[in-house]
């Protein structure tokens, strides 16, 4: 490949030097197909192993948490730092919303630091959002950061953010079907949460349909169904995160890599 | 709509060549990728003549899924997330059909 111009000749060229700039010529016609082989999401996934490094140096722990809109992922955030503010590292959030400041303000009044992101009319976080991000918030050495991603089954899928761990979150509002509807999601996580237990006698959602959904599109996953409201399966969502915050876990990245390489779908 | 992405994505990989009038563009698309391949190239007419491409045709190369059974070891075709391997299992791991590359420039 030509080095100047990033042109594929590999045929001698002629470089004319002028005042302040050169321009050179290929002296032989170029071809008149490229074959490449490059990656259309390279680029994100180069910041997202950025964002990733930096984690590991400061032993941060990522989570990206992805799910429905009103699946309750900033009450679950709220929940988390109300009750185990003394179990956890401490916690930092990054808000992903195409407007407000709404969710940010709810996270600081919980006790969280936060840093909001709008995503004006985008419909996911990518790797360079969270960069940027990642410097206003100054996370603490040891954190944990949770990336609460724009409310969304399809996009956010297709993102390595450098997070280590993934979650989707649902809830049972949102009827029995939602990971059949959008698999890429479903199986691309290690953890299905699935909010609002409180309501499931109220509305029609059979949870053993959803979590046969679930083991056929993402068979090592774990499934927990928890309420913010009433706190109903918190202690496994404590162990859940006590687990993902581990010296042994926090940087594992099964599930990521197999987005990169497209080459497995295996979640260690 | 994340196709607008891969888009501007793409957009930038062939920056580099826009000093040659481009006849068309190809990329390969596997079909566990996530990118609906009409919207694609709805969302590349939608912009090129932002950047001069006019004229040049996107051109979308599908990729069916390969996986790897867990079970029973064989590879087979993976039409859609959550099929089963013929033998029964849902436990597999997929060898292709996430990619998104750029394959070919063909100037005029």
């Amino acid at each position: 490949m030509c080095t100047h111009c990033g042109c594929s000749s590999d045929k001698a060229i002629l470089t004319e030097f002028e005042s302040d700039h050169h321009r050179h010529h290929h002296l032989q016609a170029e071809p008149k197909t490229l074959h490449l082989q490059q990656a259309l999401l390279a680029e994100n996934d180069d910041i997202a192993n950025q964002n990733r490094t930096g984690f590991q140096t400061q032993g941060i722990t990522c989570i990206n948490l992805m799910g429905t809109p009103g699946a309750g992922k900033t009450a679950l955030l709220e929940a988390t730092l109300s009750a185990f503010h003394n179990d956890l590292p401490s916690i930092a959030v990054l808000e992903g919303d195409q407007q407000t400041l709404n969710d940010a303000k709810r996270v600081q009044k919980a006790g969280g630091q936060v840093v909001q992101i709008n995503t004006g009319t985008g419909c996911h976080l990518d790797a360079d959002l969270v960069k940027t991000g990642l410097e206003k918030l100054a996370p603490k050495s040891g954190s944990l950061i949770f990336i609460e991603n724009v409310g969304n089954l399809v996009c956010p899928a297709l993102f390595d953010l450098g997070e280590s761990h993934r979650i989707a979150m649902m809830a049972v509002t949102d009827g029995n079907d939602k990971p059949e509807k959008y698999p890429h999601l479903f199986s691309r996580c290690e953890l299905v949460i699935i909010n609002k237990a409180d309501l499931m006698e109220y509305v029609d959602f059979d949870l053993s349909t959803v979590q046969q959904a679930i083991a056929q599109l993402n068979p090592h996953a774990e499934v927990l169904l928890l309420s913010t409201k009433t706190l109903h399966g918190f202690d496994q969502w404590r162990n859940w995160l006590i687990t993902a915050t581990s010296t042994e876990n926090k940087y594992s990245t099964g599930h990521i890599d197999s987005i990169k390489t497209s080459a497995t779908l295996t979640y260690d | 709509m994340h196709e607008l992405s891969i888009v501007n994505a793409l957009l930038k990989h062939v920056q580099p060549y826009l000093n040659r009038k481009i006849k068309c563009i190809k990329i390969e698309v596997g079909s566990m990728s996530c990118i609906d391949p009409e919207r694609l190239i709805g969302c590349f007419d939608w912009v090129k003549a932002t950047v001069g491409l006019n004229d040049t045709q996107l051109i979308i190369d599908h990729h069916p899924a390969k996986a790897s059974c867990q079970q029973c070891q064989q590879v087979f075709t993976l039409t859609q997330l959550g099929q089963p391997c013929p033998c029964g299992s849902y436990d597999y791991n997929l060898l292709s059909g996430q990619q998104l590359t750029l394959t070919e420039i063909e100037f005029a």
